[in-house]
């Protein structure tokens, strides 16, 4: 099944899109998941509520590549439970607790100033994976995006294990550079 | 902005890279070919010398070829008188044996059994003797009217393909 017609079963509400997202995306939503948390169950708890965010967001959403749509929220997803996980080791108690209810003032403050800000360094992001070889972007992008490890990375192009941590890198030093010029940093 | 900030905007970045970077890459097939090319490199690298040697070799052998080809004079009677015939001979002393044989018309199934050129003595100026030893089914031919003519025919014969002086030659039948 393509995606479009994945796509128009979440637009007639059937159930049926979560399984065919399933059947067609799951093992590289799993991948994904898996990249940043390291840990089996959580990495099928991260796909699991990807589902459930697709079918919440499409409709209204009509994503033109289901596969990134997918890749995205599964990648946001993990990295909230990355920092939930982390974030109640160092602290533990209620002070996880205490912290998100106080984040709620201090949002509300900087909200929109935040988001803008947010906004402008995925644009200035876009703009400065444009600047880069095909070669370089994909790099960065597995790296980055897709969490591979080095190692990974070495093995999907054919490069070594230098090579790739020299590109990455200048690309890193590049980066900094690009978000100076913008006013980013 | 933090890191984290960094982290969250590259998971906003334009679905077109995230495409890209799935994509089987293009860098295996470069480095396949890559192989493939060295590969062949490595080959045409063995092969010449190997094909050189080979070729040295079959010239060796030509060499040798032409060497084993011998312009022989081959003695017959005929009328009472000896003449002869320039024959190649490429097989030795049994074929040179062979050409003297056809060539004096004997039918008698024979065969060289051995030639030897015996050692000459030092300081002589005499020619060599060579000792042949034949099938006992020829020696009735030595023994008739025209037997002493083909000893000569046999012994100039050998003189020629052996390229040296034959005084005397002794016939041993067996």
């Amino acid at each position: 099944m393509n995606d479009t017609e994945i796509v128009d079963l979440y637009w007639k509400r059937e159930e049926r899109a979560v399984e065919e997202t399933a059947r067609k995306y799951g093992g590289y939503c799993y991948s994904i998941a898996y990249g940043i948390l390291s840990n089996h169950e959580d990495s099928e708890e991260s796909v699991n509520d990807t589902y459930i965010e697709a079918w919440n967001a499409i409709p209204p959403h009509r994503p033109l590549l289901l596969s990134s749509f997918l890749g995205k929220i599964t990648r946001r997803i993990a990295i909230d439970k990355w920092r939930s996980d982390h974030a109640q080791k160092r602290g533990g108690g209620e002070i996880a607790g205490v912290l998100d209810e106080l984040k709620e003032c201090v949002a509300y403050e900087d909200s929109a100033e935040r988001h803008l800000e947010k906004q402008m360094l995925a644009q200035a992001i876009n703009d400065f994976l444009g600047t880069l070889s095909a070669a370089e972007r994909k790099v960065f992008v597995c790296r980055y995006f897709y969490m591979n490890s080095v190692e990974t990375v070495c093995k999907k192009f054919g490069y070594s294990e230098s090579k790739v941590k020299s590109i990455l890198f200048r690309l890193r030093e590049k980066l900094r550079i690009y978000l100076q010029k913008e006013g980013l940093q | 902005m933090t890191e984290h900030d960094i982290l969250d905007a590259i998971g906003d970045m334009d679905p077109a890279y995230l495409e890209e970077a799935t994509e089987k890459p293009f860098v295996n097939k470069r480095k396949w070919i890559r192989l493939v090319a060295l590969a062949a490199c490595l080959l045409i690298v063995v092969m010449i010398p190997l094909a050189y040697r080979q070729y040295i070799w079959m010239y060796n052998n030509l060499d040798y070829a032409s060497e084993a080809y011998e312009d022989c004079r081959v003695y017959y009677v005929k009328d009472q008188a000896l003449y002869y015939e320039s024959v190649g001979i490429y097989g030795g002393d049994a074929e040179m044996f062979e050409a003297w044989r056809d060539k004096n018309g004997i039918r008698v199934n024979a065969a060289l059994q051995g030639l030897t050129v015996l050692p000459k003595q030092e300081d002589s100026e005499e020619g060599c003797t060579v000792r042949v030893t034949l099938s006992a089914s020829v020696k009735s031919l030595f023994e008739e009217a025209d037997g002493e003519r083909l000893r000569e025919a046999l012994k100039r014969t050998i003189a020629s393909y052996r390229e040296i002086t034959v005084d005397k030659l002794e016939l041993i039948f067996v």
